[in-house]
């Protein structure tokens, strides 16, 4: 799966979270900060996340992951 | 994750030594000295519980896992607790023999999240206060959506408890009101969005206060 495929998907999950408020995002959007998901919209992205990619978050918390680019680098990698 | 077929623990295993051992030695003697009240709310909730199930309750005091011991006594139940506690390692020690979930309140883990919904899906009794702090003044405040995830998650129950905490601090009697158990899966599906949970964090809270109104406090 390329990078550009993992975003575009993480895009539907976070659209699937948080409606028209996803609309625009990049790579840079800040999850918390940017976006505005609060902690039960985070453990709800990751869990979607781990559903549609098959991979575990493992020793990881919610405020490890602060942008859009870190969930698809941590896909990235677990997906290797 | 499978679950025991009839949802019964063992009388005795090891790794609930400590929990029993608190459990009986506390136990018979506070239980005289409290002499819980309970109160059902309807006749569904004074069925016992069985296989696993998610127990939400308010917390107004440091002795409040203690009383959820009282007012269910009859099943061993895991205690979500904060990361902090474990800090000191003798601390640490005493809460994993008797074994709570530690939960990082800032930075809160998936592994934590799945900790709690393995333990539902075992057919384990796990007790969480959803309002996430002490509320000294006896205000039912908001709950944390968390509580609806973990449930929905493990397609376990949620048992709303109300502790009516003692007027005079261990000279009054203690009182419980146990709510009748909701399926957030059967009632709500099973697929939920952040917002449908948040507001199915605040009915629990609406039910929470109604049981406190059926304690008979009015504050």
């Amino acid at each position: 799966m390329t990078r550009e495929e993992i975003v575009t998907k993480l895009g539907e999950i976070l659209e699937d979270t948080l409606g028209e408020k996803a609309a625009g995002f990049s790579e840079d959007s800040g999850l918390m900060d940017g976006l505005g998901l609060t902690s039960v919209d985070m453990l709800y992205l990751i869990i979607a996340t781990e559903e549609s990619f098959g991979i575990r978050f493992r020793n990881i918390g919610i405020m490890d992951l602060r942008t859009v680019g870190e969930v698809a680098d941590y896909i990235e990698e677990a997906l290797r | 994750m499978k679950e025991k077929k009839d949802n019964r623990a063992p009388l005795f295993a090891f790794r609930y030594f400590v929990y029993d051992f608190i459990k009986i030695g506390v136990f018979l003697t506070s239980w005289l000295w409290f002499r819980p009240k309970y109160i059902y709310e309807s006749k569904e909730a004074k069925l016992r519980l069985r296989g696993g199930a998610l127990v939400l309750s308010n917390h107004t005091s440091f002795l409040d896992p203690l009383y959820l011991i009282y007012c269910l006594w009859y099943r061993r139940q895991r205690f979500v607790c904060m990361k902090e506690f474990y800090n000191s390692k003798l601390r640490g020690l005493f809460f994993r023999l008797v074994g709570c979930i530690p939960i990082d309140r800032e930075n809160t883990s998936f592994d934590s999240l799945r900790d709690i919904t393995d333990a539902l899906k075992s057919g384990e009794v796990v007790s969480i206060f959803p309002e996430g702090h002490i509320g000294w003044t006896g205000d039912v405040a908001e709950f944390k959506a968390g509580a609806v995830l973990m449930s929905s998650l493990s397609g376990r129950p949620i048992v709303p408890i109300y502790i009516k905490k003692p007027a005079r601090q261990f000279f009054s009697r203690l009182t419980f009101v146990i709510g009748e158990p909701i399926d957030i899966t059967a009632v709500y599906g099973r697929r939920l969005n952040p917002q449908k949970m948040q507001e199915i964090a605040e009915s629990l809270r609406e039910n929470e206060i109604k049981l406190k109104k059926l304690s008979g406090e009015d504050k």
